[in-house]
């Protein structure tokens, strides 16, 4: 029992860095919302319904390894990762999107989504 | 022996861990600066201190305001084990008007770990390290040992390469005073790295599949109300359309539901149709950015058809409707004193609202054209408009529309006996648009959520920094995946801990002598030295504490925990300390 027990502790002991995190003061105060999302600025970009679909899970590309104490881990990729994309308004002000990893964050910011099956073109739209 | 050697190993850990974690410190997130010299982290371009940030270059900003992010998050989270993050700024794609912000998420996910919470169920890899009260993956990954948590990355670009998000900078301040022209980079980490530690989950919202077939620890708390299973019951094929089942999607658990009435504010904006009988209801509306807010009060009346001209063809725009209300409405005797129903399409809404204004409607009700849920809002800005209008689905405007001639009336409303962003039960709402929007559905709460929350799939301005209540859900959220609450990081949650100020010593020390004896964990959250120095602390004199001590070391002894010379060597220790001996 001992000696996992003194390995163990070097191998956790040998992980510590001495970067420390001190407690911080929450901060800040209420402000008017600079970007509502969803709520359709000349319904340009806004409309949850209306967006195509950028980017998912790759599923397939997960690794799993299983350790000799029946531990599952899986290593995720790039897919996993939710990335914020902003696109600036007309207007100034500033839309934000989630989409799942950088490439797909890269391919929204090159073209950004439109509305689709848009019965027929729209002022509102433009 | 199993659950012994455990304890064992826990206390050692703990001990370890706790030889570089600051007391006054939930957690240790440590910031893995990937970055190169010169760039990034390390950029030495002169920056002015701004908002509480006192760093004095670029590189030098980033990383406090990057820390002061973990920090916030350090003070919630209670884990005896460093989430290790491993950032990076670095030239993410950027054009002049969008950009790629950042990105982050857990590396590892793990199930069947020892102190798992659930079974056959991933965990984020910070979370699975709490549960496991040591490091899951100690082996290297990306140069770093043991293996980072999660991996984020931040664009460098913002605010430094002319031609990115032209006029738009990052903010570095820690105050949530950014300038309307900038983003708040702290707010922006801190949604980042909630992905990290545990608001995401990893089925595909495309085809519901998981990883290895797995469920995971979010996904036990998402109940669809339409079918009332919760996403580990489901399969994949009804994960998938759970995740485009808007407004019917929650979070079921309890942490959530109990703490939202003190985050979110009473009243959400609804239409509720009270004739005919066969259409009776409450539909989701979308909000106007010009005229009034609905009130609680509402706007009650007749649902009359607006109709006007159909508007000819003009290239590129095609024709019109007679029911768009893009043009003066023509039935302004039916609509007059009523709730004028119009069509998306064509013109601006506050083109339409104007339009059925003029025409005497004391509201507006515009069915959208394009099959989604839920409704979006409606932009524009028109300060003469007067009354309130919304947007409803196409699918609502479907269901009305055949009613009208026999008379449809309704109620635009603020009900308040729903909370902003949850259902009749109080349980918050999921963000499940329809079209599904991959990144955005399922791993953020429902925009309609009030005040903003932190994990909604946009950063908004008046966000406070904060993850908890009054203000926050998030760690709300968090507690329901796990994250219990544990002061002193000893693998017990508070409110069954006996100890919760633990000493986590690896060796039992008695009045200053270390015994060599390792300082062993019971299944109450207290260790042997708590047990010692609770001793002390009853005992009156010297004699009464030698005594109380030989007891627990006959006890521990008789239980198998230690050997008769650790026994002996804990009595000798409490015989030849000073406790309870007058001066």
């Amino acid at each position: 029992m001992r000696t996992p027990r003194l390995v163990l502790f070097a191998a956790v002991a040998l992980s510590m860095t001495a970067i420390s995190v001190p407690s911080a003061q929450q901060s800040g105060g209420k402000k008017p919302p600079k970007q509502t999302p969803d709520k359709g600025v000349d319904d340009a970009t806004a409309s949850p319904g209306q967006e195509r679909r950028t980017g998912e899970r790759d599923i397939a590309a997960v690794t799993i390894v299983t350790r000799a104490n029946g531990t599952t881990m899986a290593i995720l990729d790039e897919s996993f990762e939710d990335a914020l994309v902003a696109t600036v308004n007309p207007d100034g002000s500033i839309t934000y999107k989630c989409v799942h990893g950088l490439a797909a964050g890269s391919k929204h910011v090159a073209s950004p989504a439109q509305p689709v099956s848009v019965p027929r073109q729209t002022a509102e739209e433009k | 022996m199993r659950a012994l050697l455990r304890i064992v190993f826990a206390v050692c850990t703990l001990a370890a861990l706790l030889t570089t974690t600051p007391a006054f410190a939930n957690s240790t997130v440590t910031i893995l600066n990937g970055n190169l010299p010169g760039v990034g982290f390390n950029d030495p371009t002169p920056a002015a201190p701004v908002g509480g940030n006192a760093g004095t270059t670029l590189g030098a900003q980033r990383l406090i305001a990057f820390q002061h992010a973990a920090n916030l998050w350090a003070a919630r989270l209670d884990s005896a084990v460093e989430i290790r993050v491993l950032a990076t700024f670095e030239a993410l794609t950027c054009t002049a008007t969008g950009a790629v912000l950042g990105s982050a998420g857990t590396l590892f996910i793990f199930s069947d770990f020892p102190g798992a919470s659930l079974a056959n169920t991933w965990h984020h890899s910070a979370l699975a390290d709490k549960l496991a009260l040591f490091e899951l993956n100690p082996d290297p990954f990306l140069g770093f040992t043991p293996a980072p948590d999660i991996r984020a990355r931040f664009n460098s670009s913002i605010g430094t390469v002319p031609g990115c998000l032209t006029g738009t900078t990052w903010y570095h301040g820690l105050d949530a005073n950014e300038a309307p022209n900038q983003i708040d980079l702290v707010a922006v980490v801190l949604h980042e790295l909630g992905h990290g530690v545990g608001f995401s989950q990893f089925a595909s919202v495309t085809s519901g599949a998981q990883p290895a077939n797995l469920t995971d620890v979010y996904g036990v708390n998402l109940l669809d109300t339409t079918t009332f299973k919760t996403w580990n019951q489901m399969t994949n094929a009804e994960r998938a359309a759970s995740a485009i089942n808007s407004r019917h999607l929650v979070w079921d658990g309890p942490q959530v539901t109990a703490d939202a009435p003190s985050v979110l504010a009473a009243g959400t904006p609804i239409l509720r149709v009270t004739a005919p009988a066969a259409i009776a209801g409450i539909y989701d509306v979308g909000t106007a950015s010009f005229g009034p807010p609905l009130t609680s009060a509402g706007v009650a009346g007749q649902v009359v058809q607006a109709l006007d001209v159909a508007e000819p063809a003009a290239p590129p725009l095609l024709a019109g409707t007679t029911t768009d209300g893009c043009s003066p409405i023509l039935n302004a005797a039916a609509i007059a004193g009523k709730i004028a129903l119009v069509d998306r399409g064509l013109c601006g809404f506050v083109v339409k609202v104007k339009n059925a204004q003029n025409a005497g409607a004391i509201a507006v009700i515009v069915a959208d054209n394009v099959a989604g849920s839920p409704p979006a809002g409606l932009g524009g800005a028109d300060p003469t408009i007067t009354i309130p209008s919304v947007r409803i689905t196409l699918a609502a405007g479907n269901t009305i529309k055949p009613h009208l001639a026999g008379g449809v009336t309704g109620m635009l409303t603020l009900d308040l006996t729903l909370l902003s962003g949850a259902d009749l039960s109080g349980r918050v709402f999921m963000n499940a648009p329809n079209p599904v929007q991959p990144g955005s559905s399922v791993s953020h709460w429902d925009t309609l959520a009030f005040p903003n929350q932190l994990m909604e799939p946009a950063i908004n301005a008046n966000l406070t920094h904060s993850l908890v209540p009054p203000q926050d859900l998030t760690m709300s959220l968090l507690r329901d995946i796990g994250w219990y609450p544990d002061a002193d990081v000893d693998g017990f949650a508070d409110d069954v801990d006996e100890c919760d100020a633990s000493d986590l010593s690896p060796t039992v020390v008695v009045g200053g002598t270390d015994t060599g004896v390792a300082n062993l964990m019971f299944t109450n959250g207290c260790t042997m030295n708590d047990e010692i120095i609770a001793a002390a602390a009853a005992a009156n004199n010297h004699g009464l504490f030698v005594g109380a001590v030989s007891q627990l070391a006959n006890a521990w002894r008789g239980a198998g925990l230690i050997t008769d010379q650790e026994k002996a060597a804990i009595q000798t220790a409490a015989a030849e300390s000073g406790i309870g001996k007058s001066e």
